[in-house]
């Protein structure tokens, strides 16, 4: 049997008249978890600790411009 | 440190110059390549492990939620119950501390692109001295909180160009979160009356309610799984109570999920990118170290032409900007490399600070017996402590004859 196609219709997107379903995750527990929350606090503090890091910005100087 | 609005990179203590564009070229290559690679080796695991987004989504925003409001039922009962005090009490303290923690994230981003003193400053004087600044800060907190506090898994779902590359950076050897059918199917609920053979899914559906972006990990491997492996703990949990082996979900390449009979682990698409990888970290790292300590752009003087000189010689203007790359003070000094030039400095400058530039003005002075063509090629030394670290190139004009 042939596939009927009404283009007649228009186009019909997937998301049409659907609303969004919220998605409420149960919190999660386990090795794989705990590991990745180790990963994840690990690179938080990361990014916290070498947002403050100056050693070298603060070194940073405008170009200066010797002589005349 | 990027500091984009003042065009200063320091990465591990060099400093970069827009000039040193053709080595970011490199950097942004490897990255690139690395992702492809990680992807067709590990799967998405950067999605759920290493992500900013999910990290601060699961790690950080979800917990408070979790804090707050109770597990997922919690949540659910609290939303869909009356609208209590204790409920606007509740939803008030959450929303209060996700703009709390975005206005912190917001501020940390910031730190990265302005440096912190910079930022301290916009956090420490008037409003008014900071406006820009401060209106930034207002923009990126307000983005950071409807992105955790409502947008959330759209943002790997839909958003993310990431995800939707999966489809074909991913392979059947590739690792991902998969459910292995097999050993699941038929999945149900097990009962002492029914002797149907089942397999060892026993259709708890656990593994859907941890699911972040709510999907069903059984359905086959999907644009919205982050391998964020909360399905596998929770399926593991199930599995030990139940005395089976674990791993009904895990880490498998689609291959062995698929059941291919000459399936065979093959490494050749790894191996390619490892060897393009390798290129471009030789290239990379050759061109860091083969930067010259001094650099310098040179240029003939704006609108001018050649002139003659009281001695008859004729000569052309220049103009040269050196930058020191070096990471110290440096001597330094111009030669001509045509031994039939004589290089005359307009302004004598023979040292440059750490991390400085100078602009010299010099001649280049020939007799005119040496002038062949109208355009002579030519180039000028930088010399520093008795050796050449640059030579750039440029050209003498005058036409032959001239007076």
């Amino acid at each position: 049997m042939e596939t009927v196609v009404q283009n007649s219709e228009g186009p019909v997107l997937p998301s049409k008249g659907k609303k969004r379903k919220w998605i409420y995750a149960k919190k999660p527990s386990g090795t794989l978890y705990n590991y990745r929350q180790i990963v994840g606090y690990g690179l938080l503090l990361f990014l916290f600790l070498v947002s403050f890091y100056q050693g070298k910005w603060k070194s940073i100087p405008d170009v200066q411009y010797c002589g005349a | 440190m990027f500091n984009i609005v003042e065009r200063k990179f320091s990465i591990f203590g060099n400093m970069f110059f827009p000039q040193d564009l053709y080595i970011f070229v490199f950097g942004t290559l490897i990255i690139l390549v690395s992702i492809v690679l990680f992807t067709a080796v590990f799967g998405r695991v950067w999605c759920g492990w290493t992500c900013p987004q999910t990290i601060f989504m699961e790690l950080i925003f979800r917990r408070i939620e979790y804090l707050i409001e109770g597990d997922w039922t919690q949540q659910k009962k609290l939303n869909e119950g009356p609208n209590t005090d204790a409920r606007a009490w509740k939803k008030l303290l959450k929303h209060a501390l996700f703009l709390l923690v975005s206005c912190f994230i917001s501020n940390i981003f910031l730190a990265y692109i302005i440096g912190v003193d910079e930022l301290i400053k916009i956090i420490t004087e008037p409003i008014e001295q900071h406006l820009g600044g401060f209106i930034a800060i207002v923009i990126f907190t307000l983005v950071f909180y409807s992105v955790f506090a409502f947008v959330r898994e759209i943002v790997c779902t839909t958003i993310c160009p990431y995800g939707r590359f999966q489809g074909v950076l991913l392979d059947d050897q590739s690792m991902c979160v998969a459910y292995n059918a097999q050993r699941g199917e038929p999945r149900g609920k097990r009962s002492k009356k029914s002797t149907e053979p089942k397999g060892d899914c026993v259709d708890c559906g656990l593994c859907v309610h941890v699911c972040p972006t709510g999907i069903d990990i059984r359905n086959g491997i999907q644009l919205e799984c982050v391998n964020c492996t909360a399905c596998i703990d929770a399926c593991d949990a199930v599995m030990d109570k139940l005395g089976k082996p674990k791993r009904l979900i895990g880490f498998y390449s689609l291959g062995q999920v698929e059941g291919k009979k000459d399936f065979k682990k093959n490494y050749t698409r790894q191996n390619i990118y490892v060897a393009v990888l390798l290129v471009l970290c030789s290239a990379f790292l050759y061109f860091i170290f083969s930067r010259a300590p001094i650099d310098g752009s040179l240029l003939r003087a704006a609108g001018s032409t050649y002139q003659s000189q009281p001695d008859g010689r004729i000569s052309n203007l220049y103009t040269i900007e050196v930058i020191n790359k070096s990471g110290k003070a440096v001597p330094f000094e111009l030669k001509s490399a045509d031994k039939n030039f004589e290089l005359k400095l307009v302004n004598k400058i023979d040292s440059l600070p750490k991390d400085g530039a100078a602009k010299l003005s010099f001649f280049l002075i020939t007799d005119k017996k040496n002038i062949k063509t109208y355009k002579s090629k030519t180039a000028v030394q930088i010399w520093s402590q008795g050796e050449e670290v640059n030579t750039l190139k440029t050209t003498f004009i005058c036409p032959p004859g001239a007076q």
